[in-house]
């Protein structure tokens, strides 16, 4: 029987760089399928493969300074990884070395899987706090729909208080403008809007534009806005031909 | 294919304002009514909030 050691050993070790990926792109991340060149390697890879050997060195060293482990064998590493086991006495060192201490062994690859996506979490809140990922572009996360919709579409504007959402849509033949609340959203794995679900929402065929001089009356007494009787309208975004957003800011009087 | 769903910013005015369908509405058709980002006032159970679409410093 063939284990693919070298395969689960380099999975181990790269296992904190991958999750601290995780961490740090979250739900907003970017699309980790990105591909870097023609390599098949994706960026999301790329970056665990150095982030991971930063972790094993730190998390390693703070624990042998805390008298709490060995210093890891890098040589029964090395063996593990290369696949070649034709040398009996190194293979069976290296073997000694992970039999010899299986509660160690486990619990540091554990501790370091945690403490990937803590760090990645951690840096993730680090660089939203910052707002460094709306003034750097290059650590703008991938989900567009989220600094749309959040209101964080430059560094200086705050968070607002709610968000109105005007969508045409078509159906039955003919194009509708909805106009209401943003409550949730839904973007799907590629980064795509799926739905929107509004509140309080007033429709009207977009046709009816108004005319020179008229006034929207309050409540509507021209007929041309009317409210969507419901407690949530969920509109499909494939059906959606355009989108507009306002935020509203709102202080007590 | 499986989806993730985010919440729209919503603050505890906010949320004031949409428990109450008729204040939600008055400041929809406010905002339809008027190209200006502002300020709109409505009255939302027994308070009353100054409303701005644009940047709160605008906020007069």
């Amino acid at each position: 029987m063939n284990f693919a050691l070298p395969a689960i050993t380099l999975l181990l070790i790269l296992l904190p760089g991958i999750l601290a990926v995780q961490g740090f792109l979250g739900k907003i991340g970017r699309k980790t399928s990105d591909p870097v060149g023609q390599t098949g390697i994706t960026w999301a890879l790329l970056a665990a493969l150095l982030v991971a050997p930063v972790i094993h060195l730190a998390l390693s060293a703070t624990l042998v300074w805390l008298h709490l482990a060995w210093p890891p064998d890098l040589h029964a590493i090395f063996v593990l990884l290369s696949g070649d086991f034709a040398d009996k006495a190194d293979f069976a060192r290296t073997i000694d070395t992970v039999i010899g201490a299986p509660w160690r062994v486990t619990l540091y690859f554990l501790l370091a899987a945690f403490v990937g996506l803590v760090v990645g979490r951690l840096v993730q809140l680090l660089v939203r706090a910052t707002k460094l990922d709306r003034r750097v572009g290059s650590l703008h996360f991938g989900n567009d729909w989220h600094y749309l919709f959040s209101g964080e579409i430059d560094s200086d504007r705050r968070r607002p208080d709610a968000v109105v959402v005007a969508a045409t849509v078509e159906h039955a033949g003919q194009v509708y403008l909805y106009v209401g609340y943003l409550r949730d959203y839904a973007v799907d794995r590629d980064g795509e809007l799926k739905r929107l679900h509004m509140n309080s929402v007033v429709r009207r065929r977009i046709g009816d534009d108004r005319e020179p001089g008229q006034v929207q009356h309050i409540p509507d007494r021209s007929g041309r806005f009317y409210p969507i009787t419901g407690d949530e309208l969920v509109i499909i975004f494939r059906d959606i031909r355009t989108l507009n957003v306002r935020y509203l800011y709102f202080r007590p009087k | 294919m499986k989806v993730d769903v985010y919440t729209a910013p919503l603050s505890d005015e906010g949320k004031e304002i949409l428990r109450d369908r008729d204040a939600a509405l008055d400041l929809l058709y406010k905002l339809l009514n008027d190209a200006q980002h502002g300020p709109f006032e409505v009255k939302a159970g027994a308070r009353t909030f100054q409303v701005s679409s644009s940047v709160p410093d605008e906020v007069t």
